[in-house]
C-alpha cells in the first residue's frame, strides 16, 4: 500500500507538471478521466491511491500553472488575472522573476495552511448552517462586487449574464460531464485561439536572483489568510474571484505583491478545499469533487492527503524554478503556434470522447463567449457567472 | 475582419448558441421512465429507485416533491458516476399517473 501511495504521489506530480505546463489542460480534466477509468480500467486499485494521485496532481498544478499564463499569455480559470502583470514582466524580460513571485506565494500558502487550519476547523462547523441559509445572498453580493469592480460595467454585466445563461442551459443538458466543455471553452480554447492570433515575440529573458523585500510579503499573505478559506467553502468561487476580492481588501498593492497574492490564493484555495470536504462534505474544487466520488474523507485519509500535499509541494518548488529557468532561456525556440494548434485539437478530441456532439456544441458556444470577453476587454473571471448564477438559483429560497 | 465586426459576430453566435442550448435543455428526451419501487428523502436530496432501472435517481431540489411508492414517473436529467456506481442526476421529474 505504501509503495502504491508513493508511486501515486510521484505520478500525480508528473501529471500535475503536464497539466500545469500545457495551457487548456486542467487538473479537473485528468481527474474526470481518472474517475471514468476507476470504474473500468483501474478497477481493483484502491480508491485512496487514486485520490492521493489527484491531490498530488492538483497541488503540483497550482505551482506550475502560472508558467503558461506568464510566458504564453494562456491562463486557466485560476490564473487568468496573472496574464496582464505577467505579460508586462515578459515584455520587460523578467518572466522568470514573475514565476518566482507566484511561487513564493504558493510556497508561503503551504505554511499559511498550518495557521489557517485550526481556525478553519473551529469556525466552519459553527457557521456553516448560517452560511448555507445566507448562501444565495452572499453569492449575489459577491457577484455584484465582481461586476461593479470594473471600468466598463455594461460589458461586465453582459458577459456575466451571458455566462449565467450558458451555465443554466449547459447544466440542464442530458450530457456527460457538462462542466468539461463549458470551462474548457470559456477559459482554455478561447485563450489559446486568442494567443495564436496575437503573435507576440517576447525579448530575451533574464534569469537572475529575485530582488524582493521580505516585509512586502506581509500584506498579500494576510489577505490570503482571510479570503481563501471563505472562497474555499462558497460554491462557484475560484482563485481568480478570491484574488479580486483580496486585492480590493488590501487596497494599494504593488505588481510584485499582486503576483504573490495570486500564487498564495491559488494554492491555499485548492488545499483548503480538501479540508472543506472533510468538514462539511461539500466539494468546492474539481479535484475535491473527484476525491469525494472516490473515498469518504476520514481523519486517516485526511492525513494521507496532507502528506501528499506537502511532498508534492516540496518537489514542485524546485521543479517549477528549474522548468521556468529552462523555458526562459529557450523561449525563442518554442514554436508556440504549432504547440497551440496541437493542444486545441487535443481538447476537442477529449471533449468529444467524454461529452459527445452536444459537448462539442457547448465547447463552440463557450469558446465564442470566452473570445468575446477577451476582445471587449472584460475580466475573464466574470465568466464564472456560468457557475455563480446557477448556484444562486439553486440556493435561492423562493 | 475588423475587431468591431468580429465582436458583433461573436456576440451574435454566442446569443444564438445559448438560445439553442436553452431550448435543447427544455425539450430533451427523458432519461428514464418507470414505477417507483423505493423513495428516500433526506434534508439535502431525494433518492428514487424505479423498476427496470439499475441506476438510482438523485434529485437535489426536493422541496414540495409529491411522489410516492408505486407511482409512474418520467425523469429528465443526466447520467453521473458516484463512487464507481452509475446514477441519474434529475433536473425534473414528471408524475405520469
Amino acid at each position: 500500500m505504501i509503495f502504491e501511495i508513493i508511486l501515486a504521489i510521484l505520478l500525480g506530480i508528473l501529471f500535475g507538471t503536464f497539466t500545469g505546463l500545457i495551457p487548456g489542460i486542467h487538473t479537473n480534466l485528468i481527474a474526470l478521466i481518472m474517475l471514468s477509468l476507476s470504474a473500468t480500467v483501474l478497477i481493483g486499485l484502491d480508491n485512496l491511491v487514486l485520490a492521493i494521485f489527484i491531490v498530488a496532481m492538483a497541488t503540483t498544478h497550482s505551482f506550475l500553472d502560472f508558467i503558461p499564463s506568464i510566458y504564453l499569455g494562456a491562463p486557466d480559470e485560476d490564473t487568468a488575472l496573472s496574464v496582464l502583470p505577467g505579460h508586462k514582466y515578459l515584455l520587460g524580460g523578467k518572466a522568470h522573476a514573475a514565476v518566482k513571485l507566484t511561487l513564493l506565494g504558493s510556497a508561503s500558502a503551504i505554511f499559511l495552511l498550518t495557521i489557517v487550519l485550526p481556525f478553519f476547523f473551529l469556525i466552519v462547523p459553527l457557521t456553516i448552517d448560517f452560511i448555507e441559509r445566507m448562501m444565495a445572498w452572499l453569492l449575489i453580493w459577491i457577484s455584484i462586487f465582481l461586476v461593479t469592480d470594473t471600468k466598463n460595467k455594461t460589458n461586465s454585466v453582459l458577459i456575466f449574464i451571458l455566462a449565467g445563461f450558458l451555465g443554466i442551459g449547459t447544466l440542464g443538458l442530458n450530457m456527460s460531464e457538462p462542466l468539461l466543455p463549458l470551462l474548457t471553452g470559456l477559459f482554455g480554447t478561447s485563450t489559446i485561439i486568442y494567443s495564436i492570433k496575437q503573435n507576440t515575440v517576447p525579448p530575451k529573458q533574464k534569469v537572475g536572483k529575485l530582488e524582493f523585500k521580505k516585509k512586502e510579503l506581509i500584506k498579500p499573505l494576510i489577505t490570503t489568510m482571510i479570503v481563501s478559506p471563505i472562497c474555499s467553502f462558497l460554491p462557484g468561487l475560484g482563485s481568480s474571484q478570491a484574488a479580486i476580492i483580496g486585492s480590493k481588501l488590501s487596497k494599494k498593492i504593488s505588481e510584485d505583491q499582486f503576483l504573490i497574492l495570486l500564487g498564495s490564493i491559488n494554492t491555499l484555495v485548492i488545499s483548503t478545499s480538501f479540508f472543506t470536504l472533510y468538514l462539511i462534505g461539500k466539494s468546492r474544487t474539481g479535484a475535491a469533487s473527484a476525491i469525494s466520488e472516490l473515498i469518504t474523507i476520514t481523519p486517516q485519509n485526511l492525513l494521507f492527503i496532507s502528506l501528499a500535499m506537502i511532498i508534492a509541494a516540496s518537489i514542485s518548488i524546485p521543479l517549477t524554478i528549474q522548468l521556468s529557468k529552462k523555458i526562459a532561456k529557450n523561449l525563442h525556440r518554442i514554436n508556440y503556434d504549432k504547440t497551440s494548434k496541437v493542444i486545441l485539437l487535443l481538447l476537442v478530441a477529449i471533449t468529444f470522447a467524454i461529452s459527445g456532439f452536444l459537448g462539442i456544441f457547448v465547447l463552440m458556444v463557450s469558446t465564442c463567449l470566452g473570445l468575446l470577453c477577451t476582445l471587449i476587454g472584460a475580466r475573464k473571471s466574470l465568466l464564472m457567472g456560468c457557475l455563480l448564477i446557477p448556484t444562486i438559483l439553486f440556493y435561492f429560497p423562493f | 475582419m475588423s475587431q468591431e465586426k468580429l465582436i458583433k459576430l461573436l456576440l451574435f453566435l454566442t446569443i444564438l448558441g445559448i438560445l439553442f442550448i436553452l431550448i435543447f435543455a427544455q425539450n430533451q428526451k427523458p432519461i428514464a421512465e418507470g414505477i417507483i419501487s423505493e423513495i428516500k428523502t433526506t434534508e439535502k436530496q431525494t433518492r428514487i429507485t424505479i423498476n427496470d432501472e439499475s441506476r438510482d435517481i438523485i434529485l437535489f431540489e426536493s422541496s414540495n416533491l409529491d411522489l410516492a411508492k408505486g407511482q409512474e414517473i418520467r425523469v429528465y436529467g443526466r447520467e453521473d458516476t458516484y463512487r464507481n456506481n452509475k446514477q441519474i442526476i434529475a433536473d425534473r421529474i414528471e408524475a405520469l399517473k
